[in-house]
């Protein structure tokens, strides 16, 4: 959990997006951080949100990293399609990863420079590999990773030592992020801007 | 409101929805017909069989005095002297909820049962349909179901 006695706001985004008065209200996210790398407003990718155009639309909040990461969103797949008679332009998935699941963004080479000392998984093998994230984004499934967990993840790693300073970290596992995984500012926000864009919800 | 169940525990699905039904009723002023639950069952579906397919294939929890499997579904058991009386399934079911029973558990269970007892898969499947409660509709999937209950205007709430 972040430390909000350390924290400092942290909002500065959402530039080009439409936001309802429910979500301003959603409390500002807070990471504890001495050094927080600056992101101007209006620079948060959101072509994802415009892009949710199809008749089904649902959003995973996945906060635990296992395979059910695809595994799940794959049988919500598969009875939409072999079941309801869906085609496959007719569904579009998002799949959030934040809490424990944000490594799961990551390519091997983060994943091997940091999950020891992050402590990813209990055996340091990937439950959801590159190629299995490849393979569900193949299938339409875009994939967010909630850059409030990579602050506070970045601000574990540094305590934890040998890996540099916190922003420094933050920096490096946002360019390590697998293709076309788009970081957003906070979960929380993401899953209720999908919501407002007519996506389900599945706690995942 | 769509329940998406995930969990069983000491009756918690049965809880949460006659908690549901009675707010909305008593506190909020709905009217029955106003309010509408949808049960999308993964791993509890079991609670949707009937007595017979409990005793068959020896499902479910055990009675904690006697230690021995109780042998019938007590979670649709209206019996006055069995815990969820007042909340069973079929109490709910009259109160309006709505229980979906999702295929994928519906195999795990048939690929299960028919191992256990050395019998035909297909049997074993239309054997575990033919007990489903009455009402109780089988779907595709439970998240699909609950995202297209979603689609349909419920709310989401998550049991875990």
């Amino acid at each position: 959990m972040p430390d909000s006695s350390q924290s400092i706001p942290r909002r500065r985004f959402l530039g080009g997006v439409a936001l309802t008065g429910a979500v301003l209200a959603l409390p500002v996210g807070v990471v504890s951080a001495a050094a927080v790398p600056a992101v101007a407003a209006g620079a948060w990718d959101d072509h994802w949100l415009k892009q949710l155009k199809a008749r089904h639309r649902v959003i995973f909040d996945c906060q635990t990293l296992s395979g059910d990461l695809v595994g799940y969103p794959g049988r919500y797949l598969d009875a939409m399609l072999d079941g309801y008679g869906a085609k496959p332009g007719d569904v579009q998935i998002v799949i959030g990863l934040s809490g424990k699941a944000w490594p799961a963004a990551l390519d091997d080479q983060r994943w091997q420079k940091y999950s020891a000392a992050g402590r990813f998984a209990g055996n340091g093998s990937r439950p959801v590999d590159a190629a299995a994230i490849a393979a569900f984004q193949k299938r339409g499934a875009t994939f967010l990773v909630c850059d409030d967990a990579l602050l506070q993840a970045s601000q574990d790693l540094a305590a934890a030592g040998g890996a540099g300073e916190a922003a420094t970290i933050h920096t490096d596992l946002r360019a390590g992020l697998l293709p076309a995984i788009v970081a957003v500012p906070a979960m929380s926000a993401a899953i209720a801007l999908a919501q407002q864009h007519h996506c389900a919800y599945i706690a995942a | 409101m769509v329940f998406d169940t995930h969990t069983l525990g000491a009756g918690l699905p049965l809880v949460r929805v006659a908690a549901f039904l009675d707010a909305c009723e008593h506190d909020y002023g709905a009217s029955a017909t106003d309010v509408r639950p949808v049960i999308t069952m993964h791993a509890p579906a079991y609670i949707g069989l009937n007595d017979a397919a409990w005793a068959r294939y020896t499902i479910g929890p055990r009675d904690p005095a006697t230690k021995q499997p109780y042998g019938r579904n007590i979670f649709a058991s209206e019996r006055p002297d069995d815990p969820y009386a007042t909340i069973a399934v079929p109490v709910l079911q009259r109160r309006g909820a709505i229980f979906l029973f999702c295929n994928n558990v519906l195999k795990s269970l048939v690929s299960s049962y028919a191992r256990r007892l050395n019998q035909p898969a297909d049997a074993v499947r239309a054997d575990l349909i033919a007990s489903f409660l009455p009402g109780v509709v089988l779907v595709p999937a439970a998240v699909a179901a609950t995202a297209m209950a979603q689609e349909r205007g419920c709310a989401y709430t998550v049991i875990r």
